[in-house]
């Protein structure tokens, strides 16, 4: 008898799950832009222990076929997790344990800013709703197929991986994503939109080490505030590997800074520049700052 | 040659039109929504380089809420909307200001239900002036309007709503060559409703003389039972020729489409116009107009009521 022994331990917890969500959009003569965010105040806890043989099973008179197939969905704030599985008769074992965690508690705040003196809006969007997921999973088959896909996001940096056509397969695999707050900043007169930042401080931190025998294929991205690509990945094995993976991608910014700090030896200039102009230097500080420069005891040839 | 009720019609629609931003003009949205439950702000600017603005809202989640403030300060052009939505509401502020050293206060507090906002307005001198700050709730409807010519402004609007009444008040000065201050408690219109009481105190100068109206309060309230308008005016003063310019102090209660379509037909009085009932287009209106000759000082008390039908205008200087 072909026996499907599993799930030695399955836990669950799921706590005040309330949706909220935000959006907010710029619209000049000519441009426009938004941007929508959802997430809850939301904890979730699963651990799952799998062991047994995919093999064929009599049922009321036929036989169904050998079959596993694995769906996992998870997205909180853009913070995502997807993952598919499907194997034919063969060995499978897994044992995986995924904790999840974010919250709303925060307000979500907004401004405008146009200064006399100039046709620029500043549109400051500030929130600090954080996503916490950490995620380990560790799979082995041998049989007649398995496919496996996983992609991992976090704010559209991602990392996917494939394992298509594989008789032999394992993966020892952990993750580790964090979102701490997103600000979004636009720059815009009444014609046009000069500018749109959308400045997630998040961190990624993806190992694999897997052992493949079909296709095994690897897709990574991370992106800069203006959605500019600042590194990728692209890589595709036939054949029989062993692949171990180590990737931490992490993108920080400061949170906003309303007011420049007193100047420290010069006055004028700073608050006189549109801030299209004044966005290069940051801050009055970044231009006239004179207390960092220590004179050289001697002379430079 | 003085200015009908008809003018006066078209002299608000112009400052209406005034008002809105046109082509030139940013529009910024933002809002939240939990449980269901929403709450939302959208801003149209279209404003002078010499102009500032600085506006902040935060929006809080579990019970959903929104809060609101900004101050718009300079010389020169302001014309901006802001609207102001919730599951029940939408509200209003609508300012168009050509003028110097203006000042600009908007607050507001959003629930899903619940509509709080306050709009402070200074200018010294202007060009022209239009403010309006209003909201409908669950189809009760309270507002309050201003505009001033060539003049000064000074008034402080709000309006407090919760899922059963409306209320708008205004407090504050007017002068001008043409200046006008409104209170109106309505039903939207449909097929079948189409009601106001509404309250409106202005004057019209030949550009050379001014109106001021001083020390004005209003208050305009609408329930699903009835619509009331009331307004003391402490002093206002006319000074102009009597042959050329005009105030009009004005309550009624009364069916607006029908009203609208016979403002064209109205003529000038010095004294007491007209205290009549009109037989309208599916309602009965009752309403009175007093034009105080020009030259003069005095002080009233106004109120406009439907259901029941009532409105007069109390002289009390």
């Amino acid at each position: 008898m072909h026996k499907l022994a599993y799930i030695t331990m399955l836990l669950a917890l799921i706590s005040s799950a309330y949706s909220a969500s935000w959006s907010g959009s710029v619209k000049t003569d000519s441009d426009s832009w938004s941007i929508n965010r959802e997430s809850s105040n939301l904890s979730f806890i699963y651990e799952q222990s799998v062991q047994g043989q995919i093999s064929p099973v009599d049922y009321r008179g036929r036989t169904l076929s050998p079959y596993h197939s694995y769906y996992k969905d998870v997205n909180v704030n853009d913070v995502r997790l997807k993952e598919r599985t499907a194997a034919l008769q063969g060995s499978y074992s897994s044992m995986e344990l995924l904790s999840l965690k974010s919250s709303i508690n925060n307000s979500v705040n907004m401004t405008i800013v146009k200064p006399a003196g100039s046709d620029v809006y500043t549109i400051d969007f500030y929130e600090r709703w954080p996503v916490k997921l950490s995620y380990s999973k560790n799979m082995t088959y041998s049989g007649k197929e398995i496919n496996n896909r996983e992609f991992v996001g976090n704010n559209k940096d991602y990392v996917g991986a494939n394992f298509l056509y594989n008789h032999e397969f394992s993966e020892d695999r952990s993750l580790k994503m964090n979102l701490l707050r997103m600000n979004a900043t636009i720059l815009a007169t009444d014609e046009a939109i000069d500018l749109a930042e959308v400045k997630a401080t998040r961190d990624t931190q993806y190992r694999l080490q897997s052992h493949s025998t079909g296709i095994a294929n690897f897709e990574w991205r991370q992106v800069g505030t203006d959605d500019e690509i600042l590194n990728a990945g692209d890589e595709r094995y036939v054949g029989t590997y062993d692949i171990v993976k180590n990737m931490h991608m992490k993108s920080r910014f400061d949170t906003i800074q309303k007011e420049d700090e007193w100047l420290p030896c010069c006055s004028g200039g700073f608050f006189s520049m549109t801030p299209a102009d004044q966005r290069p230097f940051k801050s009055a500080k970044g231009i006239f700052d004179c207390t960092c420069y220590t004179p050289p005891k001697k002379a430079l040839l | 040659m003085f200015y009908s009720f008809g003018m006066r019609c078209i002299l608000f629609i112009f400052f209406v039109v005034c008002s809105f931003p046109g082509a030139l003009a940013i529009e910024v949205s933002f809002s939240a929504e939990d449980g269901g439950e929403s709450v939302g702000i959208s801003d149209d600017y279209e404003v002078s380089t010499g102009v500032s603005v600085s506006e902040e809202s935060e929006a809080k989640f579990g019970d959903v809420e929104m809060t609101n403030t900004r101050e718009v300060a300079g010389d020169g052009n302001v014309r901006m909307k802001q609207i102001y939505s919730g599951d029940k509401y939408t509200g209003w502020s609508l300012i168009g200001i050509y003028g110097s050293q203006i000042d600009v206060n908007n607050e507001a507090r959003l629930t899903p239900t619940t509509l709080d906002a306050s709009q402070s307005v200074s200018v010294p001198s202007n060009d022209n002036t239009y403010l309006y700050l209003g909201s409908v709730n669950n189809g009760n409807g309270a507002e309050t309007v201003v505009w001033s010519y060539d003049g000064q402004v000074s008034t402080i609007q709000t309006i407090a709503s919760d899922n059963k009444n409306a209320n708008a008040m205004i407090t504050g000065s007017l002068s001008g060559t043409n200046c006008h201050v409104e209170t109106g408690a309505f039903w939207p219109v449909t097929e079948t409703v189409d009601r106001l009481a509404e309250i409106m105190v202005g004057g019209n100068t030949n550009e050379v003389e001014y109106i001021s109206i001083g020390n004005f309060k209003g208050a305009a309230r609408a329930s699903s039972e009835k619509l009331e308008s009331h307004q003391i005016v402490d002093s206002f003063k006319i000074s102009g020729s009597p042959a050329t310019d005009y105030g009009y102090i004005d309550t009624f209660y009364v069916d607006r489409n029908w009203l609208e379509g016979h403002w064209g037909t109205w003529s000038w009085s010095q004294t007491w116009w007209w205290s009549n009932t009109w037989s309208g287009r599916t309602n009965v209106g009752i309403g009175k107009v007093y034009f105080p000759p020009a030259g003069t000082v005095g002080s009233y008390d106004l109120s406009a009521m439907s259901y029941p039908p009532y409105c007069d205008i109390t002289k009390t200087g």
